[in-house]
């Protein structure tokens, strides 16, 4: 409540230092040249506007959210359900603690009273929630996969036989962890595609500046492939992404 | 008897937190070469006394006191790694569900390949050949059987790996947890026909639990197990045809018929047991 307070006054505040009126905006906009547009195989893109595809700034920045987010979570998770005693405990700290900062209500604040971040800035601006939503939404799920694990059957009788450390962890229990977190992987690259983009609606998306490979860079590159190498491309990626899921799903040799 | 024919001596009591202990001072001594019957109902703490034999029971959630002491060490003061290199290999642990026992995502010859790689550094041929006689032993020599999962095969196959895998390492002192939950009655018997082999032919020691006592009357001695003690504890006809603790005598009048002793149980029965109440 205290930080939806301090948000209104501060927007309220913004609008009394910079008094301009919204017609005054609209009409501004409409002076403004068209920019060119072109059309790509992935849709149209211009070269200065911010237009609507433009909402998928960084494609390179979700994956490394979802990449990061899920490192962490099943490090921690891992850890936490596997080991339990004082690392569970310390895992639910750390995740209650994570979860009660409303980092989206932080964000906007900071935006609002700074400024918008600009360049590498804005990729940690970005970074930060995304992660932290992903690692709050994971680590319980994989702490009590985990912790189910350990508790298993398979596992005690697998200690009970002298398995132990590193051989009992690869052999019994990151086989079921293992599509846990590919899941986990994929739904935060969604999720998180979605959520820079709404970063991006609010005002605090990756900045001007910043490096980024976005649907108007890969439609410009596809564009300037031949149209059948620009299918191969895109055939190729599906094929390493198919093999990529089947050689980590895959089982181990048996014994015969 | 003397302490050289003492396997294993316990003096145990174990609690989990939160609740009274499960087992209150229970006093058992196995020694080596014999099977010992441990009769206990269901939730009496069979399977707890066969965690805490192995120190298995977490000690964020429980707590093992007293003595396990096995060929003159204590295990309770042993340390981790020591620990290790007698789980399954001198003291084997065949748990009481044999359906979830075993990893379903893994085929049996991948989890029995990791048993024996737990504490044998050999080649793949070597490791192969001790798979193979384990399951031999076990009443399994069909090979078709390491590229199989345990989806799809049956509680008492699945009983018979189990006790391969108990094998692999020749342990001293075999743990056999209530196999009557998982096995039917006949099957229950050829297993432990099966067991009988294995301690006269290895001279392997057996700590039987079970909730039936009649499935313990080709053991060679039975103790009792109730409220966390071990109540009585004799040779096989003398728990059987003669008990004494009136927990005991409750239990074998209940039964719907005497029970009759297997020929074998007779000849390992009679000498020099002594009946001792507790």
């Amino acid at each position: 409540m205290v930080l939806l307070a301090l948000l209104t006054v501060t927007s309220a505040a913004s609008e009394i230092r910079v008094p301009m009126l919204h017609h005054d905006l609209h009409g501004a906009a409409l002076i403004i040249p068209p920019t060119p547009h072109h059309s790509g195989p992935i849709g149209p893109f211009s070269d200065h506007s911010r237009g609507s595809e433009e909402m998928l700034l960084g494609l390179w920045l979700a994956p490394l959210a979802a990449l990061l987010s899920t490192v962490a979570s099943g490090l921690t998770g891992i850890l936490a359900g596997y080991l339990a005693g004082r690392w569970e405990r310390a895992a639910q700290t750390i995740t209650a603690i994570l979860l009660a900062i409303p980092w989206l209500l932080l964000l906007l604040l900071t935006s609002t009273v700074l400024s918008a971040p600009a360049g590498f800035r804005s990729v940690g601006f970005i970074l930060i929630p995304l992660v932290q939503v992903g690692f709050v939404a994971s680590t319980p799920v994989i702490s009590n996969a985990a912790r189910k694990l350990r508790d298993s059957a398979f596992v005690l009788h697998a200690r009970a036989s002298g398995q132990y450390g590193i051989l009992l962890f690869t052999t019994h229990v990151f086989p079921y962890l293992k599509p846990i977190l590919l899941a986990q992987f994929w739904i935060s690259l969604f999720v998180f595609i979605l959520g820079e983009a709404g970063l991006v609606l609010l005002g605090v998306g990756l900045g001007e500046t910043a490096p980024r490979l976005d649907v108007q860079h890969l439609s410009k590159f596809l564009t300037s492939l031949s149209g059948i190498w620009s299918a191969i491309l895109l055939l190729a990626l599906l094929a390493l992404l198919l093999i990529l899921q089947l050689l980590l799903s895959r089982e181990e040799p048996a014994v015969s | 008897m003397t302490s050289y024919d003492s396997l294993i001596s316990l003096a145990l009591t174990v609690s989990y937190r939160g609740r009274s202990p499960v087992l209150s001072n229970l006093f058992l001594q196995l020694r080596a070469g014999e099977i010992l019957g441990l009769a206990g109902a269901s939730g009496s703490g069979k399977s707890t006394l066969a965690a805490a034999l192995l120190r298995l029971i977490p000690q964020t959630s429980g707590a093992t006191e007293g003595s396990i002491v096995f060929q003159g060490g204590d295990l309770l003061k042993l340390d981790a790694r020591k620990l290790r290199e007698i789980r399954g290999q001198e003291i084997a642990l065949v748990p009481q569900n044999a359906m979830t026992a075993l990893n379903p995502a893994l085929c049996i010859g991948q989890q029995l390949l990791a048993a024996w790689n737990a504490h044998a550094a050999s080649s793949y041929a070597e490791a192969h050949q001790r798979i193979m006689e384990a399951l031999t032993a076990s009443g399994l020599p069909d090979r078709e059987l390491l590229r199989r999962h345990t989806t799809i095969l049956s509680p008492d196959q699945l009983v018979r790996i189990l006790i391969a895998m108990a094998l692999l390492h020749n342990p001293c002192l075999l743990i056999v947890d209530d196999l009557s939950s998982t096995v039917d009655g006949v099957n229950q018997a050829e297993i432990f026909a099966l067991l009988s082999k294995l301690n006269r032919e290895r001279n392997l020691s057996i700590l039987y639990l079970s909730r039936d006592l009649l499935s313990l009357s080709a053991c060679d001695r039975i103790a009792i197990l109730h409220d966390g003690q071990v109540v009585e504890c004799g040779a096989t006809t003398q728990i059987l045809h003669h008990p004494v603790h009136p927990y005991t005598r409750r239990w074998v009048y209940s039964l719907p018929e005497r029970p009759r002793l297997f020929p074998e149980s007779s000849s390992r029965t009679s000498g020099s047991d002594t009946l001792s109440i507790h």
